[in-house]
């Protein structure tokens, strides 16, 4: 019985070990790829429009600096956005957090797509509308045969007399 | 004289079809999209005076704010305070940061100061603007600076201060007024004559 559990405990620790050991990684082992796929959701603080990986500025590169370290102490990538966000404010993230006024940022541009394709549509829809029922009045206002009622006694004398009806 | 009295009736016909096609000027539809066209204007309206709020003058109110300061940079031993904890004190109130270049000329003088005047109602309180903790304190290391110390948290001080870049300093009276604006590397004669100035107020 004691042999399975030591089994046991020493199938668990080779299970549990090389999490710990890729958990706290040296900042050397951190590969810039795996900084730069962090570092291009945020925007260098100091320079107009920057993403972070392609930033040349010192203020970039240290935070750069502290990605990796982050990354080295085994931080995921959400992690480590929260943290830079909560440290220099939700402007430096290149996505806007989907909470509180920023919400707009993501509804307002659905509602106008919506809003504006509804307004298409229901202006298609009235011009086809409008072609369908123009041509009808038009028919229907077609000029009416013309009759004369003076002529009347005149026209039915000469079919009279010419027998026609008869 | 019996075609008169027919036409009349045909264009009043007409008239009536005519009404019937042609849409009413103001539809439910186009009011809804004026009062949505007008919502938006409102919110980029109220964005752009929001981003362009401007910054506190010479004379006016210092805008309110809280620190958390570094770990061994607190004032009379509090992790954090609020410029109404200063009442009573003028406050100089420095923006810089490590990777700052300008930052380092002045980095002397205010220490200087600092403990010049420490002890006649004088605060120096450094905020660093979007610099990373070990870097900032690897700074503060480096000038031997003793005076309190925070990072300025979400840049809510630099964004209630507008700052412009750094290095960027505001003297605060002690009825919490902005006595003085300074960008850039501040001088030791201005520095000087600024805080003496309100010192004999």
């Amino acid at each position: 019985m004691k042999v399975w559990v030591y089994l046991g405990l020493g199938l668990l620790l080779a299970l549990l070990l090389p999490g710990a050991v890729l958990a706290q990684r040296s900042v050397g082992d951190v590969t810039a790829d795996e900084v730069n796929a962090v570092a291009r959701d945020l925007f260098c603080p100091t320079c107009e429009s920057t993403p972070l990986d392609v930033c040349p500025t010192q203020t970039c590169q240290d935070w750069r600096d502290l990605i990796r370290q982050q990354l080295a102490e085994g931080k995921s990538k959400p992690e480590i956005l929260d943290y830079f966000a909560a440290n220099f404010g939700p402007q430096v993230l290149s996505e806007p957090p989907r909470q509180g006024f920023n919400l707009t940022v993501w509804v307002v541009p659905v509602v106008l797509l919506l809003l504006g394709g509804g307004i298409f549509s229901f202006s298609l829809y009235r011009l086809k509308q409008a072609g369908t029922a123009l041509p009808a009045p038009a028919a229907t206002q077609s000029p009416p045969p013309k009759t004369n009622t003076t002529l009347d006694p005149y026209r039915e004398q000469i079919e009279r007399e010419l027998g026609v009806g008869e | 004289m019996a075609e008169i009295s027919t036409n009349p009736n045909a264009t009043t016909d007409e008239a009536q079809a005519a009404a019937d096609v042609s849409p009413p000027l103001v539809t439910p539809l186009r009011a809804a999209a004026l009062v949505g066209l007008f919502a938006l204007l409102a919110l980029l309206g109220w964005g752009l005076v929001n981003s362009n709020r401007s910054r506190p003058i010479e004379g006016g109110p210092a805008p309110r704010f809280t620190v958390q300061y570094y770990d061994g940079y607190e004032w009379q031993g509090k992790t954090s305070s609020t410029l109404d904890d200063f009442a009573g004190q003028i406050v100089v109130l420095n923006f810089w940061a490590s990777w700052c270049v300008e930052c380092r000329y002045e980095a002397d003088l205010l220490e200087d100061t600092w403990r010049a005047y420490r002890d006649k109602g004088v605060l120096f309180l450094g905020v660093a603007y979007v610099d990373v903790e070990p870097k900032s304190r690897g700074y503060l290391t480096e000038f031997n600076v003793t005076y309190p110390n925070a990072p300025d948290l979400r840049g809510l001080i630099s964004k209630a201060y507008g700052i412009t870049g750094v290095p960027e300093t505001f003297i605060i009276d002690q009825q919490g007024q902005v006595a003085y604006i300074h960008i850039g590397p501040i001088t030791e004669q201005t520095l000087y004559q600024q805080i003496d100035r309100l010192l004999q107020n």
